[in-house]
């Protein structure tokens, strides 16, 4: 009798957990029907932090509270796979993270929606903070515009140079003579690491070549987009640094010794101080100082180089929109939001971008950072330059390292080096077209 | 005799149950994207989705490409190389692990400690010998220290493919060497006994009973790992991505940089084609000049 | 004298398997010292082995994170369905290859290489399209099934081989004295086959464990995905977080480790006929 009671008692407790279950979830479920979704795809988890993504995509969300955020991250390294599986499946995110590396690449599957009228027409409280020259032009469309720029220029250790009693350089013959100043194979030290590795073929090919290049005069490509860096300028640009390699300046002071070393090898020698300059980009203090919090306040950029040119090169990472998205005006809302000035402010001031809102930009913060004061007037300069959308962007930077490797090497002459990868260079434009 | 040959039809049918879940499976998961791969070597990838059929263009590209054979070639030492090094390591780890031990758990310790460096993944494995590997790290200071030089591992491009190598063995072989171990212990102890009584030295033993007797296990290791490494990626793509000097660019790096990273999928199946027809073309030599000699020696 | 002998043999024993491997493990052991170093000492000149300054922010960094247990937890449940389904379909197809005269089985076991044979690159568009018309983006069902495709070729080769080193006359026994052929296959070879089955086990295990590109492809986040996924966010643009990606490796190694010692004196222990001494 007793245990017929319980029995049923617990049958019934156990039917009402599982029709409560089923509402709960019903109920929740029908509550995320009732959330537009949006997905935006990033590889700057690593970069940036969780927690300052998390703050982008809530803030958003708070303005648009119908609207649910979803990322898609892969690293750096696979993004491209991962988003080439999502597009050619009709699935791209309604919000692309991008690189002019891989922009041409991507427009060959059709999938970005034409920035140009969006842009054009958007309200005044936008267009004000947008600089043109932040606009990435494919085949007569505007396919990606930045979210943060930059320049690459020679930050150093403040206090290493203190301690030698040596000037920061201000051009390129006075960053030699300061490398050759830090110069002590006994002591294991050396002015500046080089990102020679093949695995760091972008980086070479952005950070060093093209940035003497320009200096030197040149250009990459020309206005019909054929390469042309094999000009004088470009072998002055090659020629300048494989002297220093030849001369032994660079870590770890031989030629196959340098080839060993990348970027990401190349910044946690700065951060170690084990080297006390770094031709790189304003990320790296962010990197440096959470590796190594005494180098806070102890980085620093020189001030602006001017050989034939005082020109810098332009680059920046970017976020594109899908043209297969199924809500257009919000993803277009997103990205005025990942550019907005309260985005913009907080980026600048926190990770020491340079983010493409015109207003952060004349922020007094800037001016007061050492490592982005100069950054300005870098950009600005009349003759600096953007990178170019390109076609196989990483192939082609493998090709020119490779010719280059072959120079520092002595296999080639830098002349010849630089027509081998013209000559691949105009190949590969030539057939994308 | 009547007997036996009835076993001998009834065998055919029953096999077909046991091999038939593994390869409805096989057939179910591989065959549509053996086939568009296939289908796709004939085409190019146009924009928009289209691909338009190019005939043979795709692999008449990828001939006259220089570096398709300079990664075919990377791609043979490196395999080649492996496999030597691999087979080498583990049987001069198995036979020792394999004779008699006074201590019984100290020689599981051993064979357990052993299996460590399998369980790395690829990108740590890259990582870590990249530190190691570096012109003042590790192996260099103790180079400096003791030898007064420095190799430059990751930097020499004529060095730079076996340093790659070494590091895939030193993760490849814990496998290859517990196989060999399972293969030697499951070989009779009766026989070497017998061997013993009829006066055969060890070496005689080893040549003439543990030889023969792992030859098949030894085929399907060889066909295995040469398989495997020929297609060979995520390592050495973490540690040097090609270079320095294409010294270790591989065929597989081949693919995805000329073909899928340039979103030319046409050109990254035909490329893909070739790299199996090559490995089957192996194999099969392989196989079928290993059963000549088993015929041969029967 | 003989006792002498045997000493020195033992002796030599125990030191030449000791310096191979601790010049074999050396590396492993870096990894998990690495993991307690501060990223700054990594790149320090002269290098060090030890720590000199030890920091365990990397592991406090992982165990705050619950994304990463479920990482892990993913990546455990991957791999075992993953080795069993292997181990099941690879057992019996390696009995039946080994086993019984079937028409074209040359031909089969290459056949069952091919996907083997191709860089997985080339997969990737295929197999996502795939998985998406099966409807199975984003699922366990998905990683579990590439991991066994990629891995079965392979099991049933390396099975097929210990069953042929098996000899046939204690099944024949058995079958003449009238067991069916599944209760042979199960009751007589797989417990002498043990060795076997549990070395390809490890391989289907780890090849599951490790895969990277397809669980990146085929899953949307720390859901689904595995512990590969896990380790590939602490490579970022510019750096990686090197000392992380030592402490991930260091907390996905160790419990394997264990798990496979425990699991290898459990099979040696089983064999009967053999060489076990």
């Amino acid at each position: 009798m007793i245990f017929k009671k319980r029995f049923f008692g617990r049958r019934f407790l156990g039917v009402l957990l599982s029709v409560s279950l089923v509402l709960a979830i019903s109920a929740t479920f029908a509550l995320a029907q009732d959330k537009v979704k949006l997905t935006w795809s990033e590889w700057w988890d690593q970069e940036w932090g969780e927690e300052t993504i998390d703050w982008i995509i809530s803030s958003f969300e708070k303005e648009h509270p119908n609207v649910e955020v979803e990322t898609i991250f892969a690293p750096h390294g696979q993004y491209m796979d991962k988003l080439l599986t999502l597009c050619q499946a009709g699935e791209a995110p309604d919000v692309m993270s991008m690189e002019v590396t891989w922009a041409a690449n991507f427009d060959k599957l059709g999938v970005f929606e034409d920035l140009d009228p969006l842009i054009s027409k958007a309200c005044p409280e936008f267009t004000l903070g947008h600089n043109p020259g932040w606009d990435s032009w494919w085949k007569g469309r505007l396919i990606m515009t930045y979210l943060y720029t930059m320049s690459y220029g020679i930050y150093y250790n403040v206090r290493m140079f203190e301690e030698k009693g040596i000037e920061p350089p201000t051009n390129w013959n006075e960053l030699k003579k300061a490398l050759r100043k830090f110069h002590s194979p006994e002591e294991h030290q050396w002015g500046i690491a080089l990102p020679v590795a093949m695995k760091s073929s972008a980086h070479f090919t952005l950070y060093n070549f093209w940035t003497r290049l320009i200096q030197a005069g040149g250009r990459m490509t020309d206005e019909e987009g054929l390469a042309v860096f094999n000009s004088a300028a470009g072998v002055k640009a090659l020629e300048y640094w494989g002297s220093l390699l030849a001369e032994g300046l660079v870590y770890p002071g031989t030629v196959p010794g340098a080839l060993a070393i990348g970027e990401k090898e190349m910044i946690e020698l700065l951060g170690a101080e084990q080297v006390p300059m770094q031709l790189t980009g304003p990320f790296v203090k962010g990197q440096v100082v959470e590796r190594n919090p005494k180098m806070k306040g102890n980085i620093a950029l020189t001030p602006p180089f001017k050989d034939v040119t005082s020109g810098y090169l332009i680059t920046g990472s970017g976020v594109s929109l899908s043209s297969q998205s199924e809500h257009p005006e919000l993803a277009w809302e997103f990205l005025k939001h990942l550019l907005s000035d309260e985005v913009a402010f907080k980026m600048v001031k926190e990770k020491s971008l340079f983010w493409a809102n015109t207003k952060a930009l004349e922020s007094p913060s800037i001016k007061k950072d050492p490592v982005l004061q100069y950054l300005p007037e870098m950009i600005a300069d009349p003759a600096s330059q953007p990178w170019s959308v390109l076609p196989q962007l990483g192939d082609l930077c493998n090709s020119l390292m490779k010719n280059a490797q072959e120079y520092f090497l002595g296999k080639k002459d830098a002349q010849t080096a630089l027509d081998d990868a013209v000559e691949y260079w105009n190949k590969i434009i030539q057939e994308a077209r | 005799m009547s007997l036996l040959t009835k076993y001998k039809d009834r065998f055919e049918l029953r096999g077909f149950f046991f091999i038939a879940p593994a390869i409805i499976f096989l057939l179910f998961v591989v065959i549509y994207p053996l086939f568009k791969v296939f289908e796709y070597s004939f085409q190019e990838y146009s924009t928009k989705h289209s691909f338009i059929f190019v005939g043979l263009k795709q692999y008449q590209t990828l001939f006259s490409d220089e570096l398709f054979w300079i990664s075919m070639k990377n791609t043979f030492i490196f395999t080649i190389g492996t496999i030597i090094l691999d087979l080498a390591l583990s049987w001069g780890i198995a036979l020792l692990l394999n004779v008699k031990w006074p201590n019984l758990k100290v020689r599981n310790f051993f064979r357990g400690a052993l299996l460590l460096p399998f369980l790395f993944s690829a990108p740590a494995s890259a990582l870590l010998w990249g530190i190691l590997y570096q012109p003042l790290g590790f192996l260099n200071y103790i180079n400096e220290q003791i030898f007064g030089i420095t190799i430059n591992f990751l930097g020499d491009p004529k060095l730079a493919l076996f340093s790659v190598l070494w590091v895939n063995v030193w993760k490849n072989f814990p496998l290859i060497m517990i196989l060999i171990l399972g293969g030697l212990q499951s070989i009779p102890k009766s026989i070497y006994e017998a061997a013993r009584i009829d006066g055969a030295s060890r070496v005689q033993s080893f040549w003439h009973i543990t030889l023969p007797q792992m030859r098949s296990l030894m085929m399907t290791i060889i066909v295995i790992d040469f398989a495997t490494t020929f297609i060979h990626f995520d390592l050495v793509w973490t540690m040097t991505k090609g270079g320095p000097l294409r010294s270790t660019y591989l065929i597989s790096f081949f693919l995805y940089q000329r073909g899928m990273q340039a979103f030319r999928f046409g050109y990254a199946s035909a490329v893909g084609v070739i790299t199996m027809l090559i490995v089957s073309i192996c194999v099969a030599t392989y196989i079928f000049i290993y059963s000549k000699r088993v015929e041969a020696r029967a | 004298m003989r006792e002498k002998k045997r000493r020195f043999r033992y002796f030599s024993l125990y030191s030449s398997v000791t310096v191979i491997t601790v010049l074999i493990l050396f590396p492993a052991i870096f990894t998990i010292l690495t993991s307690f170093k501060p990223i700054r000492e990594i790149f320090m000149y002269p290098p060090s082995i030890l720590p000199h300054t030890w920091t365990i922010k990397p592991y406090i960094s992982i165990f705050s994170r619950e994304k990463y247990l479920h990482y892990f937890l993913n990546g455990y449940f991957i791999s075992i369905c993953s080795t069993f389904l292997c181990v099941v379909l690879g057992g019996l197809a390696g009995y039946g290859f080994s086993r019984f005269k079937l028409p074209a089985k040359r031909v089969l076991l290459l056949g069952i290489l091919a996907a083997q044979m191709f860089p997985g690159a080339v997969l990737m568009i295929p197999y996502f399209n795939l998985s998406r018309q099966l409807g199975l983006y984003n699922t366990y069902l998905a990683l579990i099934m590439i991991d066994t495709t990629f891995a079965l070729p392979l099991v049933i080769w390396l099975l097929k081989s210990y069953f042929d080193s098996i000899p046939v006359t204690i099944e024949e026994a058995a079958l003449i004295d009238g067991c069916s052929r599944t209760k042979v296959l199960f009751l007589i070879v797989a417990p002498i086959a043990r060795a076997g089955v549990i070395g390809t086990g490890m391989l289907a295990f780890i090849r599951a464990w490790n895969e990277f590109l397809f669980a990146l492809i085929l899953t949307k986040g720390p859901e689904k995905a595995p512990i590969t996924v896990g380790l590939a966010e602490l490579f970022g643009q510019y750096s990686i977080n090197w000392n992380g990606v030592m402490a991930i490796t260091t907390l996905a190694v160790l419990p394997l480790l264990v798990a496979f010692i425990f699991v290898q004196r459990y099979v040696i222990s089983g064999i009967t006929s053999g060489a076990v001494d």
